[in-house]
């Protein structure tokens, strides 16, 4: 997905967000080199175990929704992702870019000014304009909207159309995200203006976006939807690329056993999420599936909460049970071998702008420091129960994750082992997914199994300062508040990046997490669909693009043509 | 018979708001609600404390409460939080997806288990009454779920590697594609994709419906009026089905009073694992998503056709025994 979903929520959230690196050969480069032309028609069949929501640039509600707002709707600039960086596209470089330039009004100007081309049209026919861009943004800001993109506009100051293909961004200050800030979909103002704000989500083309009725700018409109069972993208006619695929069917497949099973049989092209317990299987029975991923934008971790357990407000303490974690063999044993690497903070080594990997190196795993760490600190096993204690009482907490997710349910008992090594006692908790991540954000917790998706900026102020709801361990330490805050006041990237690595650099030797593991999400990919990029916008971003060879356009397994 | 009837279902409407009205208090008190899915370092507070003001989360408990049971009333269920669909549009769709596998079922645990259960009555103690037994207490005692996964394994996935002539879909209601067809090929596709569901759902509850047969036909065909039917010549056939199955038949009867809800209601890991998208997959969705409109609108639908089973089961008790349209 593309701007919309810079963050993935806590735990299962992560399932359908974007990482890193293109994975299948880019049509592009293959007409590039001339190697092989490149076939038109065909449907693809994706399976997703959510469904479509409300693709709608202001009001989407899943990654799903995200990754169909990204090839449903244009936006001024089109964001890629480039050898670790972020890159902003014009028109020249991508057909879902309106803007065919962008400049700032003066070198260290606020305001921005797009040059939009001319002759874009909606998908009913009616002309996209800059009106179309300052109503957007307009009602983004709106609160009653309650668009959870609404801090994207948070450092906007006005957007005014000068006339129909010229907008100008005024910015409250200069900040490196200001294009980033400015590239999100555009939604049509003749569709959405003139109702009540508030109920934007119960509009009637997003109660019944089928028909063409859902007015979008991008390649793909909704054909038809079979609630609960499949959504129908057919091309746009308006748009100023002709999709190659005839259609894209999105199954909405239930249980991952039976969407891996309709996977091996050829009735999907595609299927997300796959379990890294899944591979094995699907080398063994699906030779002409390949396994796509997005490489390592997320991160796995436990979080120690020092209002609840004493014991985790000591630094040593909690650095201490990292070193008691042997990560590489809990990657082993989840199976994920070729798919995450030991973590040791929270930037990834995709983001070249801020990971350092000469400062921030994985906790290695040494249960014996561990040990004699926690004896230091007067935790020993007085009693001779195994389990160390101090004052009487035993080093013993509960570990909450949520339920559903069998790679977590494995990483705690295999955690739970390794730290009852070193004599401390853990229990587990397992909670629905809506409980146990309430009960995170109320610090109603002890310790907890989690994982985090990372934002393409790197503020990740949301989730360290004082008081933050994602703050879920209380982190407060007044050397990285001051130097966050200083980042975040940067006017570029070249500036901001150094403050932002100090800054992780000091919360990674504070350890209020122990990090485990950064890895892919991981896709099944049937080797009939070609195209496919894959990278942090996710394996949506260039659907346009996507083609299957004519020989084997009929619906998968069934033959049939189309 | 009418009037009892109306008197029963005049009876059912403080249970059902009461139900309702406990089901309200339950799902509210449950941690989080329907914005928790928006969470993330993204979205700020005041973004999801005003989604809670649109969806008049805000207010206090008793007054959403009045509200809603003000909409309820007048026969609004409004909308659902999860779809952002009207809910008076979602309810007949799933119920009917629901139906179509209930029906099948239906057919596949009364007609398959009653015959099982006659049987092995008529030929007690045979080898295959004892075939029979072994094979329905099998059924009876696997879980729904594995038993449902081992189907799809071997008329799905097994079919096609081994090259069967018939490969069962194991996912959706159609085939991708099959809206192109012709309305035949659209029935004979929708036919498939039921059986493995149907099959699932039904096999075990229908091994259970073969014991309560057996049982209740071994009672019937000894006593006296059987032998009678006999003495006066008649078929076996024309005893067995018009003379012992009719007396047979109560404990069967309410039966089917218990099965139809939990069949309409209580489909979900079934239609979970099959993506079928009925009844029990959207009750579930809707709880997880904390989705409170279609809690309680699906909630009331249950509700409703608990009572009407029971209805059902009383209405045919007295249709099957004359004693009970007399009393």
């Amino acid at each position: 997905m593309r701007n919309p979903r810079r963050w993935s929520g806590w735990a299962g959230c992560a399932l359908a967000l974007a990482a890193a690196l293109a994975v299948g050969a880019c049509s592009d480069e293959r007409q590039a080199g001339g190697k092989k032309p490149v076939d038109t028609g065909g449907t693809a069949v994706l399976g997703e175990l959510v469904e479509p929501s409300k693709p709608m640039p202001l009001v989407w509600e899943s990654d799903l929704d995200a990754d169909l707002v990204d090839i449903m709707y244009m936006g001024l600039t089109r964001p890629a992702w480039r050898d670790g960086h972020l890159v902003f596209q014009t028109s020249e470089a991508s057909p879902m870019a309106m803007a065919w330039h962008y400049e700032y009004l003066a070198p260290d100007s606020t305001a921005i000014r797009y040059h939009m081309r001319s002759g874009l049209r909606w998908s009913d026919g009616k002309p996209i304009t800059a009106r179309d861009v300052a109503w957007t943004y307009r009602t983004l800001k709106d609160p009653r909207v309650a668009s959870p993109r609404q801090s994207d506009a948070a450092q906007i100051d006005s957007v005014v159309a000068e006339n129909d293909s010229t907008v100008t961004f005024h910015f409250k200050r200069r900040y490196p995200d200001m294009v980033f800030n400015s590239s999100i979909h555009v939604a049509p103002e003749h569709v959405y203006a003139g109702g009540d704000p508030g109920q934007i989500r119960t509009h009637p083309t997003l109660v019944h976006p089928e028909g063409g009725r859902l007015v979008v700018s991008g390649p793909f409109l909704v054909e038809s939807w079979q609630h609960g069972q499949q959504m129908t993208l057919a091309p746009n006619p308006n748009f100023s690329v002709r999709p190659r695929l005839a259609r894209i069917v999105i199954r909405a497949e239930k249980d991952r056993t039976t969407a891996l099973t309709e996977m091996k049989l050829g009735h999907l092209d595609f299927l997300r999420p796959l379990g890294f317990d899944q591979l094995q299987e699907l080398h063994e029975q699906a030779p002409n599936v390949r396994v796509a991923r997005q490489e390592k934008r997320y991160y796995e971790y436990l979080a120690w909460n020092p209002l609840t357990v004493p014991a985790f407000r000591d630094r040593d303490v909690r650095r201490a049970l990292g070193q008691a974690i042997d990560v590489p063999y809990l990657i082993e044993g989840l199976k994920m071998q070729d798919y995450a690497v030991p973590a040791s903070g929270p930037y990834p080594p995709i983001f070249k702008a801020v990971y350092d990997s000469a400062a921030m190196r994985p906790l290695r795993f040494d249960p014996e420091a561990a040990k004699r760490t926690l004896e230091a600190k007067g935790w020993r096993d007085t009693d001779g129960d195994g389990v160390r204690d101090r004052d009487g009482k035993p080093f013993r907490f509960t570990l909450l994750t949520n339920s559903g997710n069998q790679r977590r349910a494995d990483a705690v008992i295999i955690v739970q082992q390794q730290l009852k090594a070193v004599g401390v006692d853990m229990q587990i908790q397992q909670m629905e997914y809506a409980t146990a991540s309430s009960r995170f954000y109320k610090h109603e917790y002890e310790a907890a199994l989690g994982s985090w998706g990372v934002a393409l900026s790197p503020d990740f102020s949301a989730m360290w300062s004082p008081r933050q709801t994602f703050n879920i361990t209380s982190y407060d330490n007044p050397e990285v508040n001051r130097l966050m805050k200083e980042a975040a006041s940067q006017p570029t990237e070249a500036l901001a990046s150094p403050l932002w690595r100090q800054a992780a650099q000091k919360i990674v030797d504070d350890q209020p997490y122990t990090w485990l593991y950064y890895y892919d999400q991981l896709f099944a990919v049937s080797d009939r669909l070609q195209g496919m990029r894959i990278d942090v916008y996710g394996p949506y971003q260039n659907a346009w693009e996507w083609w299957i060879p004519a020989d084997r356009q009929g619906t998968p397994g069934t033959g049939k043509p189309q | 018979m009418i009037g009892y009837l109306l008197r029963r279902m005049l009876g059912a409407i403080p249970l059902l708001l009461g139900i309702l009205t406990i089901i309200f208090f339950i799902i509210h008190l449950a941690p989080g609600d329907p914005t928790a899915r928006f969470f993330s370092p993204q979205v700020s507070p005041e973004v999801i404390e005003q989604m809670r003001h649109n969806l008049g989360l805000d207010q206090p408990l008793h007054i959403q409460y009045l509200k809603w049971m003000k909409s309820f009333l007048t026969g609004d269920f409004g909308y659902s939080l999860g779809q952002g669909r009207p809910i008076s549009e979602i309810m007949p769709e799933v119920l009917w997806n629901t139906l179509q596998l209930t029906l099948v079922s239906l057919v596949i645990i009364f007609v398959v288990g009653m015959l099982i259960g006659i049987v092995q009555a008529v030929r007690q103690y045979s080898v295959a009454d004892n075939v029979l037994t072994v094979l329905a207490l099998f059924f009876y005692s696997m879980p729904t779920f594995w038993f449902a996964l081992m189907l799809s394994l071997i008329f799905a996935l097994k079919a096609s590697q081994w090259g069967w002539p018939v490969v069962l879909p194991s996912s959706g209601m159609a085939t991708v594609g099959t809206e192109w067809l012709g309305r035949g090929a659209i029935l004979r596709d929708r036919l498939l994709h039921l059986i493995l569901p149907a099959t699932a759902l039904g096999i075990g509850t229908a091994a259970g419906v073969a014991r309560y047969m057996r049982g209740a036909m071994l009672e019937v065909i000894h006593q006296d009026f059987i032998r009678t039917a006999r003495a006066k010549g008649l078929s076996e056939r024309t005893v067995i089905f018009k003379h012992a199955l009719r007396n047979a038949m109560i404990p069967i009867i309410t039966l089917l009073g218990l099965y139809l809800p939990f069949l309409l209601s209580g489909a979900v890991l079934v239609e979970t694992i099959f993506a079928w998208p009925g009844m029990g997959s959207t009750v579930v969705n809707a709880i997880f998503q904390r989705d409170y409109p279609l809690v309680m609108a699906t909630s009331f639908v249950i509700a409703v056709i608990v009572v009407l089973g029971n209805l059902l089961s009383d209405v045919l008790y007295a249709v099957v025994d004359p004693r009970i349209r007399a009393e």
